[in-house]
């Protein structure tokens, strides 16, 4: 988008890291490497050395004496034999000896073969975090020679919500201003479609033309139903509320979403009014939205209109389509299938769906803004909402298609 | 012209520091570490020979002593005949003498000893000279003043 190119700095990698210095780095990295492995031979010379003293001191009291050379100074030996072969004399360290049998000895002894593995095994993982390191430093190195560019766009939320809110104002101000907006989401849409088309296999057009074929039945159903209820509320409200998410078409969801956290505070009412019967409604973001929440309560007083009220958000987001004509059609596609799909209707499907249209239902006038929301919002929401297997495999197509 | 000269002398000495860094330093150090290791044997035979001469003087016929198993761990050993003592005579060969031989022997390696650490005193000092020499050499190339 615009936006991103307007904030987004390119480097190349190799003027960060120039070849040269990532040699070196290499370099010295595989020295360091090369010293532990000679410390790392030293302590194995050590453990084999202790091994072999453990099966000596065990063997030693098996007689009652031994011939050897005593050795006599650095440079002379006797002929002599060890006797009393079961007494040993161990050094405990700083020059104080203690008198072991060759058993005792022999569990000494084990005890400092443990804590030599041990200093092998933390040798061993430190030599594999430097080899890892060099290889990072390698893989860096050619990355950087190849021409590799590192593409970075800072994030600043005041700045975000400042254009985001003017944005909003302004486009509640005038209806030019509307009118522009609806431009640039037609061509928005006409991109998006062509993108479809290009990455569109077999089997997502047919689920397009399904929907489309839907839609067409869907919103009259719920028309009769709901029509008449939100038809007049919407358009106080979108000026309000569509506002603040006006900017959500190009910005970042984790905007949105802390917008939406809160939002979804504001309305201390809200739960009371509308009761256990809209549990799951929870996850829908539709409630952040306190305003409407009014709507639904004023129009729809019995439980069993609940499943209404989302399907009052459906018919927001089929609404638009009569405003824009096709294109839209295949935006929406996963979200209406599933309503008209079981229009004889299971009550969790309905919501389910309306979960997925959440925004778009809160989007009310900026009818345009919809089909913006549509690829990057609703494929968010469906993820963790959705158990149906249909929006899921939309979600990666259109994932892969992006 | 003279920048010319002034670059052929930088590199000159760049050359002398060189040698000294990577030749005469290097060859000193070795020479010291293996004088080190002579005086080491010439220290050993020297308590060879107090050790005998005490045996000697005491007439001991028979001891006791404690063996280095290896990792400080000593054992008890008995020596039942002294008379008889085993000396390396150097290349891993060991030679039985009696006391009055190996006393002998020992005066012989001794004398040899010390000669070969005269030799290595005298390569110290002329690798010493060397050394001396090439930093006077480039004192003179830099036109510095004798200290």
């Amino acid at each position: 988008m615009a936006a991103a190119a307007r904030k987004g700095t390119v480097t190349p990698l190799g003027a960060v890291f120039s070849p040269e210095e990532t040699r070196r780095a290499v370099a010295r990295v595989a020295e360091a490497v090369a010293d532990r492995r000679t410390e790392l031979g030293r302590l194995q010379g050590f453990v084999a050395d202790n091994a072999a003293l453990v099966s000596l001191v065990q063997r030693l009291p098996d007689e009652l004496s031994h011939d050897i050379m005593v050795p006599f100074g650095g440079a002379a030996f006797f002929p002599g034999r060890l006797i009393h072969t079961n007494e040993l004399m161990v050094l405990l360290g700083e020059g104080y000896y203690v008198e072991r049998s060759a058993k005792q000895t022999t569990e000494i002894l084990h005890r400092r073969g443990m804590e030599l593995e041990a200093q092998v095994e933390a040798m061993k993982a430190t030599i594999s975090d430097l080899e890892a390191e060099a290889k990072f430093f390698e893989s860096t190195a050619t990355e950087a020679s190849e021409g590799l560019v590192e593409i970075r766009e800072e994030y600043d939320e005041d700045t975000e919500i400042n254009s985001s809110t003017l944005e909003a104002s302004s486009s509640a101000s005038g209806m030019s201003e509307k009118e522009r907006e609806h431009a640039r989401i037609m061509a928005r849409l006409d991109e998006l479609e062509m993108e479809e088309k290009d990455a569109g296999s077999t089997s997502e057009e047919d689920g397009e033309d399904d929907a489309d074929d839907e839609e067409d039945a869907g919103p009259s159903e719920e028309d009769e139903e709901e029509g008449n209820i939100l038809g007049h509320d919407n358009d106080h409200h979108n000026a309000s509320f569509g506002a603040s998410f006006s900017e959500s078409g190009g910005n970042d969801q984790s905007h949105q979403s802390a917008q939406l956290k809160s939002a979804l505070k504001k309305p201390g009412g809200r739960e009371i009014l509308k009761g256990g019967s809209f549990a799951p409604s929870a996850s829908t973001p539709h409630l952040a939205f306190p305003g409407q929440t009014s709507i639904i309560n004023s129009g729809i007083q019995l439980p069993t209109k609940n499943a209404a009220s989302f399907q009052d958000e459906n018919r927001h987001a089929v609404g638009p389509s009569k405003s824009l004509p096709l294109p839209q059609g295949p935006k929406h596609s996963s979200s209406i299938l599933e309503v008209s799909s079981d229009s004889t209707t299971s009550h969790d499907r309905k919501i389910i769906s309306s979960g997925q249209k959440a925004f778009t239902g809160s989007i009310i006038e900026h009818d345009d803004n919809i089909a913006t929301l549509q690829p990057s919002k609703s494929d968010a929401l469906q993820n963790p909402v959705t158990s149906s297997s249909r929006p899921v495999s939309r979600f990666k197509m259109q994932k892969g298609g992006r | 012209m003279a920048v010319a000269e002034v670059r052929v002398r930088q590199e000159k000495v760049k050359k002398f520091e060189e040698f000294v860094d990577q030749r005469l330093k290097l060859d000193l150090v070795s020479a010291i570490a293996q004088r080190d290791k002579v005086f080491q044997q010439q220290k050993t035979f020297l308590d060879l020979k107090r050790n005998i001469e005490n045996l000697e003087k005491n007439g001991v016929t028979s001891m006791r002593s404690m063996v280095n198993l290896g990792s400080e761990v000593y054992m008890q050993a008995e020596v039942s005949d002294t008379r008889h003592i085993f000396v390396d005579i150097g290349l891993g060969f060991h030679v039985e003498f009696t006391w009055q031989e190996a006393l002998q022997f020992i005066s012989v390696r001794e004398a040899r000893l010390a000669r070969q650490i005269d030799e290595y005193t005298h390569l110290i000092a002329s690798i010493k000279a060397q050394i001396k020499l090439v930093c006077e050499g480039i004192r003179e190339l830099l036109q510095l003043p004798a200290e």
